[in-house]
């Protein structure tokens, strides 16, 4: 029984159940701490938010037992009680005022309130979070299958696991006037460049979002082009990928909700290298690494100089390719031009299918069109045979990006060079080639040229981007990234 | 605002270069409407030019079309097949060889070479045939039949021609350049099997004539065959060739390669003395008669000998034609320019170096590899004499 038998002075308590109106998962529990007819107070909760085994056992058990609260005859001497381990709870404190307390409740907390005002915040934050899975779109062939969860604090864990370095920091920021999400920059202290570092923090502290729930809040608004087909922020879900860049000297974000970690700055070749590069020989490497850029070139230029070559330089192909197009062709209503783009959007239009449906449902999705619908179009000459491998060709080199944001840049600028080539063959591709090398060559990541080391870095490093060398002859970090080292 | 400047800068250079609007759109030409043009026959006609087309040997294996038309001019009987109205249009882009008749031939053929050089749509890569005694169109006729036609068959003997010793197909652009620069060049002639006696299958089949002498723009001859041997020893076009050489105890059948020759003009007292023209093939035994002892030092001499003596006379009979028509079409004078560009050059430039007058020493060496004892090929290692 309360003090009195009565309940809690209004105050901060009304304060927090007017902040809360409306909000059924708030919940209250009227208790006497130290006991029967000891100090009233009532204990407030975000239902889901705590755990209810953790509050019985270290916040309730200890505040009901008399022994400790014997002579704690005001609220002010029980919450120094309380402050001085009379409730062991692993983190408890004080909560000045009714913003303050009900931020605790938001962040997992239970809030006891004493009647005159008094409230002590404890942290029992629910243990309920998805398990650290395998990634799920960056496939791991020889690594750690480690990926990240949606919880920061298991995020900045798995990263600690892995760098036991006591210059690893982790600076916590808030972002989202709504959300405030928890948001991480992680880096090692002296081995990031110290303009970089202070870029990004001041980038995303300027970030005017109410909310922080996508990866795209963050991406957009610290990008220096955000409005580029191509990513300017490195997003992962792999720790181990993250940590090797942390090492590079890149700066790495983690939010609170997010399952992926964000590093900056990136480059064009950053996108092209994969944590198997290190888990694989050195020359298998390089080769892969070459035959990502391949990919990238054909999966971006294939289509247009198909329709381009076909359409206007016929001498460009081989007699015998010709004579094999010409013959497939004959039956096929459709002129080139639009036949391709039909291949290129169905191409889309069944990825994107694939791509959202349940995983079961997608594979098949996946095999009617790959299979019955392909290989239907061709047999009742729909689109020439030609078409549907420059298409598939130049979509399985789109998958081989590393990078789901790369792949899906290159598909849309794919479909720009059809139309150039339509539109001025040879000529079109190699002015819309020449307009997209130009773009790249201009953009920047938090003053690091995206195209380095191909271009605006430093030539010697060159090979640093094409190959894997071997590990005891690795080579220096990007000089773009060594500390101290400002543009 | 970038992207405006960009789009802006595209728009002007696409407008300089011509390659904007219509003028791209005038070049689009669906690939199915085309029919590919594998061989020009180029023939000599009351109308002027005579031309046969032919597109090879179809996917499936049918025969080949041919499409003739006449016209005063080469390109004007080109336009001319692209007018006809067939539904398709020709493309002549990958044309790889280009077959004149005799008459053509001996009429000047330096406007057919002009206009291949010229035309945005033919490259001077194309190889030139000169048909022996004979018309193009005629010898494009006889080689169509189901799964044959001059085109494949010209195609293939390009290749293997060089495997032969007879010959070599050279391009549009080495013929320009060699009239151009020698007032001289050679071309692969080649000829429909003569004589009633062959087959019909025979008849139907291109074979190598040796080479046809190409002088001011014209026709001006052939080389027989040992000379057209010769010629292609003296110029490094032998991949492979085979011969029978003999020794005292039997002969062997060898195949030799040449190594192309090497011209040294030799000076006596500040005059030219003559010109030594050397040339190193290198043979290996393909069968040895019974009884021939190959092991022995004196039997691969003999061998390399008479290899030698008869390359030898092969090249000095290409280069004794070269002499008597005057025209320096195995590039003798060149080669020795180029050997002693001072001297030799400064007789050139006072027109001084007539091939026609300068003596010409020839000089082939020979070794014989292969020679060891099939019964126990590790007693000598084949070393050459």
């Amino acid at each position: 029984m309360a003090e009195n038998g009565k309940r809690p002075a209004a105050g901060l308590a009304d304060a927090l159940r007017a902040t809360f109106a409306d909000c059924y998962d708030l919940e209250t529990r009227t208790i006497a701490v130290g006991g029967a007819g000891g100090l009233a107070a009532e204990l407030f909760y975000l239902d889901g938010l705590v755990s209810g085994g953790d509050m019985s056992d270290y916040v309730l058990r200890p505040l009901t037992e008399r022994a400790r609260f014997r002579g704690a005859r005001t609220p002010r001497a029980a919450a120094a009680r309380i402050m001085a381990g009379a409730v062991y709870d692993f983190n408890a404190r004080l909560a000045p005022d009714a913003a303050a307390a009900a931020d605790d409740l938001l962040s997992g907390f239970c809030c006891l309130v004493f009647a005159d005002g008094t409230a002590v915040s404890f942290e029992v934050k629910t243990g309920d979070k998805r398990a650290v899975d395998q990634p799920k779109e960056e496939k791991v062939v020889r690594g750690s299958k480690d990926a990240f969860v949606e919880v920061l604090k298991v995020n900045t864990m798995l990263v600690r696991r892995k760098i036991r370095d006591r210059q690893l920091k982790i600076r916590a920021l808030e972002l989202g006037g709504r959300t405030r999400t928890k948001t991480a920059l992680v880096y090692l202290e002296g081995f990031t460049n110290e303009a970089v570092l202070r870029e990004a923090e001041r980038r995303l502290r300027a970030i005017d979002a109410e909310e922080v729930l996508s990866p795209a809040v963050i991406t957009e608004n610290i990008a220096d082009r955000p409005r580029s087909l191509f990513p300017q922020v490195l997003v992962t879900e792999r720790p181990d990928k993250f940590c090797l860049n942390l090492l590079e000297g890149r700066v790495g974000i983690l939010a609170d909700g997010l399952p992926m970690g964000f590093l900056v700055p990136a480059t064009f070749a950053q996108f092209m290298k994969v944590p198997e590069d290190h888990a694989s020989h050195f020359l298998i490497a390089s080769f892969l690494t070459a035959l990502r850029y391949a990919a990238f070139f054909l999966a971006l230029i294939l289509p247009a100089f198909y329709v381009a070559v076909a359409m206007y330089h016929q001498e460009m192909i081989p007699v015998k390719l010709l004579r094999s197009i010409i013959n497939a062709k004959q039956a096929v209503p459709f002129p080139t031009a639009f036949e391709t783009l039909l291949m290129l959007f169905a191409f889309e239009l069944l990825q994107e299918a694939g791509l959202r449906l349940p995983n079961p449902v997608g594979q098949t999705v996946s095999i009617i069109g790959a299979l019955i619908v392909g290989q239907s179009a061709v047999e009742a000459r729909v689109v020439s045979p030609v078409v549907v491998v420059v298409v598939a060709l130049s979509g399985i080199c789109g998958y081989i990006m590393p990078d789901l944001d790369m792949g899906s840049g290159v598909r849309i600028l794919r479909f720009l060079l059809v139309l150039a080539a339509i539109l001025a063959g040879m000529f079109g591709v190699a002015m819309g080639f020449t307009m997209i090398v130009y773009h790249l060559a201009g953009l920047e990541s938090f003053g690091v040229p995206y195209m380095s080391p191909f271009a605006g870095g430093e030539g010697k490093h060159l090979s640093r981007a094409l190959l894997r060398w071997p590990m005891d002859r690795k080579r220096d970090r990007e000089p773009e990234l060594r500390p101290g080292r400002e543009r | 605002m970038k992207i405006r400047a960009l789009f802006i800068i595209g728009v002007a250079l696409a407008l300089l270069t011509g390659c904007a609007g219509a003028g791209v759109f005038a070049d689009y030409r669906e690939v199915e409407q085309l029919e590919i043009i594998r061989t020009i026959g180029i023939d000599k006609g009351p109308e002027g030019v005579t031309v046969t087309a032919d597109t090879g040997v179809e996917e499936d294996g049918r025969a080949p079309k041919l499409f003739r038309t006449a016209a005063p001019t080469l390109s004007a009987a080109l336009e001319q097949l692209q007018e006809t109205p067939r539904g398709r249009r020709m493309v002549f882009a990958h044309t790889e060889q280009v077959v004149i008749g005799e008459t053509a031939a001996r009429a000047g053929l330096a406007g057919y070479l002009d206009y291949i050089e010229r035309a945005t749509e033919m490259r001077i890569g194309t190889g030139v045939f000169i048909v022996r005694d004979g018309t193009a169109e005629d010898l494009l006729a006889a080689c169509a039949g189901e799964g044959s036609s001059a085109a494949d068959m010209l195609l293939f003997l390009k290749t293997e021609i060089r495997n032969m010793g007879c010959g070599f197909v050279y391009t549009c652009g080495d013929i320009a350049a060699g009239l151009a620069s020698e007032g001289c060049a050679l071309a692969q002639a080649v000829e429909r099997a003569p004589g009633e006696t062959v087959t019909e299958e025979e008849r139907a089949m291109v074979r190598p004539a040796g080479f046809a002498v190409l002088a001011e723009g014209a026709l001006a001859g052939y080389l027989t065959e040992e000379e057209s041997r010769g010629a292609a020893l003296l110029l490094g076009k032998v991949e492979r060739d085979d011969m029978t050489a003999a020794a005292e105890s039997g002969t062997a059948a060898l195949s030799f390669r040449g190594a192309g020759m090497r011209v040294r003009p030799l000076f006596l007292g500040g005059s030219l003395d003559r010109l030594s023209v050397a040339v190193r093939t290198e043979a290996a035994v393909k069968e040895a008669s019974e009884g021939l002892t190959l092991t022995a030092a004196e039997t691969r001499r003999a061998l390399a000998q008479d290899l030698a003596a008869r390359e030898t006379e092969r090249a000095a009979a290409a280069v004794a034609r070269s002499q008597a028509m005057g025209l320096d079409f195995l590039g003798l004078c060149a080669a020795a320019e180029r050997a002693s560009p001072l001297r030799f050059g400064a007789l050139r430039d006072r027109g001084a170096a007539d091939i026609g007058t300068m003596t010409v020493e020839v000089t082939v060496s020979a070794a014989v590899r292969r020679t060891f004892d099939v019964a126990d090929p590790f007693s000598v290692r084949g070393k050459g004499a």
